[in-house]
């Protein structure tokens, strides 16, 4: 009894988390069955999902009929591996760099500068692409390419560039988030170590390896295993607004929510955008379970669950 | 505490969940059956009920919303309230989202009552899964102007099952390949427009251009996203719907065919190809989001192709605000599509369907409210000329008119609205007299069920959404691009789609013989 007591404020606190989670979270679920039914909203949108006459895996048909299926898992995936191997590499060189700037303003003022693209929506960081690749009077095909002696290139219909054009983008806009954090961990080791190992001729290399980067590696496998959990998502933004949505361009950027959502504008069907879904979050499941099955073999420590 | 602490949380919980729903509950649709008879009755009954019932008029527009828009929309619902007891709140949504915005209030059931709707914009779809009501008995009941003023063209938005779900602006339904053109530049090439009989000559035109004007593209996209030309050709087809598997040539055959596969659609993309290597295109048309009357307002392009058959020149003019000339290519032309290009449903969420046909029949009756939500007010945003000519009044500058909509290619029974100085004041009648003798398409009034291929035209859908603009725009080989598009159609399912539209043709076909 006592214990129950001393429970019930902790309970009271939970409360508002726990209830924004069934509702934001798990009362959504129900809308799974739209995927398997006809939808007629002469009844009105509730009736309409509740009387629609099941249809088994009807919806999910055009998904496969052609590639699509197989081409938007690809692309997210393997776009969110690069992702997650080029922004780590990149926020913890980053990091390293940033710890040995003396300079306290220097210092600020590069943090804010790398933090800094975080901030910025992603519909303008489409434009500011746009600034760049612009066919008429972008900035690389007005004065770079003229400069270099190479003619203009036309970007938004060539898919070979994408893939870098992409994953520059990523990086630029999400490495600085990342930088802070490691930066904060390697903040956190103790300048003994270095001094020691400076006085025994470890150069800053021999250092980085032997010191910086055993003592943060708690913190990179905890972000590794945050952001596997998320292979199965893409950034909306990043996928859709960048490329314009330029149909020629989909091969390499269309990704599984882009094309929900255009299924869902261009189709005007809920069944098929919700059957889309539904692929994906079945196929995000079975990659959490299995990428936190494989990390519980290598490392049972750093396993999720 | 503990107890007050729990029944919080149960409250809360409660609270949160009601209103959750709150959202999203659908009033059961009230009688339908209600007839002429006893409307009298029936208004004077909600008049002491609900004293207000205000209709949610979405619609498209292709400008920002104009200052004055509130004070139309007060000077109409000052007439509405007394003719059918009901005002209005005009929505206007602007033509770049639209169908985005559409699709999305219809799914979320959100406050609309009538919408524009047609071909283009997803009508057949939005009619098969309920999302408009059916009108047969709203128009027997509240829309005899309706009936009137469009006679037999009302059937052809007909959906499969005999339904109609949405009631046709009546306009000129003829179209034709037009291009329309800047004069003033057209005269500094020394060409006139007459002397431009097919698109090679125009061809000469555009080398005219660039010539003198490098830095201009001779040719724009009419609208963002969708090519040069929509998906059009100069020799026009018979769209069966949503264009995929078509009536080439006219529709004077009655085999149907993939568009993209036929001839003319190859000799069109090669010679878009052609024009946009001569940089007579647009560079950056297949991304382009601004609109024609913009590119041309900025001095970036010459002209740009539209499907308008009567009176495009006057109409551009009129728009764009300087001279412009047009020239047609092939045979004027009217198939099924074209009656519905712009039609008006009521949405399935509609809680005031009869109210709202009642609003839509005066749109075909009543001239002064067709003209008052075209033009705005007599007298503050225009001034009568002669009977059906009206201009700016006096020291009104065009540019920053507080009321400059141009929509009266959209309300209802466009024949009924006033014609801007500088336009043909014949021209609707000359719309009348094309609407009889443009060719006409064998399967007027064929509507395909596509139900029972809906996951090959979603498939198909797709595919044609990835190619359709950029080959559209010449901004890629069609050496290349073509074979591949065709394949993947293909393997998408265009041909289930083209066998199947053949059989509901040819049944047809023989039952309307």
């Amino acid at each position: 009894m006592r214990h129950k007591k001393r429970y019930v404020p902790l309970l009271l606190m939970m409360a508002p988390g726990l209830l924004y989670l069934l509702i934001n979270n798990y009362l959504p679920m129900f809308g799974l069955v739209i995927a398997f039914k006809k939808i007629n909203y002469s009844e009105g949108i509730l009736a309409g999902i509740w009387k629609g006459p099941w249809v088994g895996f009807d919806n999910f048909r055009y998904l496969f009929r052609t590639k699509d299926a197989l081409l938007i898992t690809r692309n997210t995936i393997c776009y969110n591996l690069v992702f997650i191997a080029v922004n780590t590499v990149c926020a913890i060189g980053l990091a390293v760099l940033l710890k040995d700037v003396k300079n306290r303003f220097i210092s600020r003022f590069c943090q804010s500068a790398v933090l800094f693209p975080n901030f910025i929506s992603m519909v303008i960081v489409s434009y500011l692409v746009l600034a760049f690749l612009n066919t008429e009077s972008g900035f690389l095909n007005k004065t770079i390419l003229p400069l270099l002696g190479k003619p203009g290139v036309q970007w938004y219909s060539t898919p070979g560039y994408w893939p870098f054009i992409l994953v520059l983008v990523n990086l630029w806009k999400n490495a600085g988030m990342q930088c802070m954090i490691y930066l904060a961990a390697v903040l956190g080791i103790d300048p003994q170590f270095y001094e020691a190992a400076s006085l025994d001729g470890a150069g800053r290399f021999k250092q980085l390896c032997h010191i910086t980067l055993p003592a943060i590696k708690p913190v990179i496998v905890m972000m590794l295993v945050l952001s596997v959990g998320k292979i199965f998502y893409s950034d909306f933004g990043l996928f859709y607004q960048v490329p314009l949505d330029s149909g020629i361009l989909y091969d390499v950027t269309g990704t599984i929510d882009t094309y929900v959502f255009r299924s869902l504008i261009r189709l005007n069907d809920v069944g098929m955008s919700a059957a889309a879904g539904f692929y994906q979050s079945f196929a995000g499941l079975v990659l959490v379970l299995g990428s936190n099955l494989l990390i519980r073999r290598l490392d049972k420590e750093s396993a999720l669950f | 505490m503990k107890r007050i602490g729990r029944w919080m949380g149960v409250v809360l919980a409660g609270a949160l969940f009601l209103s959750a729903c709150a959202g999203k509950q659908q009033p059961s649709s009230q009688a339908e059956e209600k007839t002429g008879e006893n409307r009298e009755s029936l208004q004077t009954e909600t008049e002491l009920q609900e004293p207000e019932i205000k209709l949610t008029v979405a619609f498209l527009s292709w400008t920002a919303d104009p200052p004055d828009l509130g004070m139309v929309e007060d000077a109409l619902n000052e007439i509405l309230k007394e003719r059918i007891h009901a005002t209005v709140d005009l929505m206007p949504i602007n033509g770049g989202d639209y169908q985005q915005r559409m699709n999305l209030m219809l799914q979320n059931g959100d406050e609309l009552d009538l919408l524009v709707t047609g071909t283009g914009l997803n009508y057949y779809m939005q009619a098969m899964t309920g999302q408009l009501k059916p009108l047969d008995d709203l128009i027997d009941g509240y829309g005899s102007g309706i009936k009137d003023a469009l006679g037999e063209y009302l059937n052809a938005a007909m959906i499969p099952g005999g339904s109609v779900c949405a009631v046709p602006v009546l306009q000129s339904y003829a179209s034709a390949t037009t291009f329309v053109m800047r004069q003033d530049l057209l005269d500094e090439t020394g060409i006139s427009a007459d002397e431009i009989q097919t698109l090679d000559d125009l061809e000469k035109v555009f080398a005219g251009v660039k010539e003198k004007h490098p830095d201009m593209a001779p040719v724009v996209p009419e609208s963002p996203g969708g090519g040069i030309f929509g998906l059009g050709l100069d020799v026009l087809y018979d769209p069966l719907g949503n264009s995929l598997g078509v009536l080439p040539g006219y529709g004077q055959t009655a085999t149907v065919a993939d568009l993209f596969e036929t001839p003319e659609y190859e000799a069109w993309v090669y010679r878009l190809r052609d024009w946009y290597l001569n940089g007579y295109i647009l560079a950056d048309a297949a991304t382009n989001n601004e609109t024609a009357a913009d590119l041309l307002a900025a001095g970036r392009g010459f002209g740009h192709f539209t499907g308008v058959a009567v009176g495009a020149a006057d109409t551009a003019a009129a728009t764009y605000g300087m001279p412009m000339a047009a020239v047609t290519f092939g045979e004027p032309f009217v198939s099924a599509g074209n009656v519905t290009t712009i039609a008006w449903g009521i949405a399935a969420q509609s809680k005031h369907p009869e109210k709202a046909m009642e609003f839509l029949n005066l749109l075909y009756t009543d001239a002064g409210i067709v003209n008052l939500i075209d033009y705005g007010i007599e007298g503050v945003h225009y001034v009568k000329l002669s009977d059906n000519v009206i201009g700016y009044p006096e020291g009104m500058d065009p540019a920053a008119h507080p009321y400059n909509f141009n929509l009266s290619w959209e309300f209802g029974n466009v024949f009924l609205s006033y014609v801007p100085a500088g336009t043909d004041p014949e021209i609707w009648n000359k719309s009348k007299e094309m609407n009889e003798k443009a060719l006409k398409s064998l399967a007027m009034g064929f509507v395909p069920d596509v139900t029972p291929i809906s996951n090959e035209i979603a498939s198909v859908t797709n595919v044609a959404g990835q190619y359709m603009t950029i080959l559209g725009t010449g901004a890629v080989d069609p050496d290349e691009y073509l074979p591949q598009f065709i394949q993947k159609l293909k393997d998408a399912g265009m041909d289930v789609i083209v066998a199947e539209k053949q059989a509901q043709l040819d049944r047809w076909l023989k039952e309307n013989q």
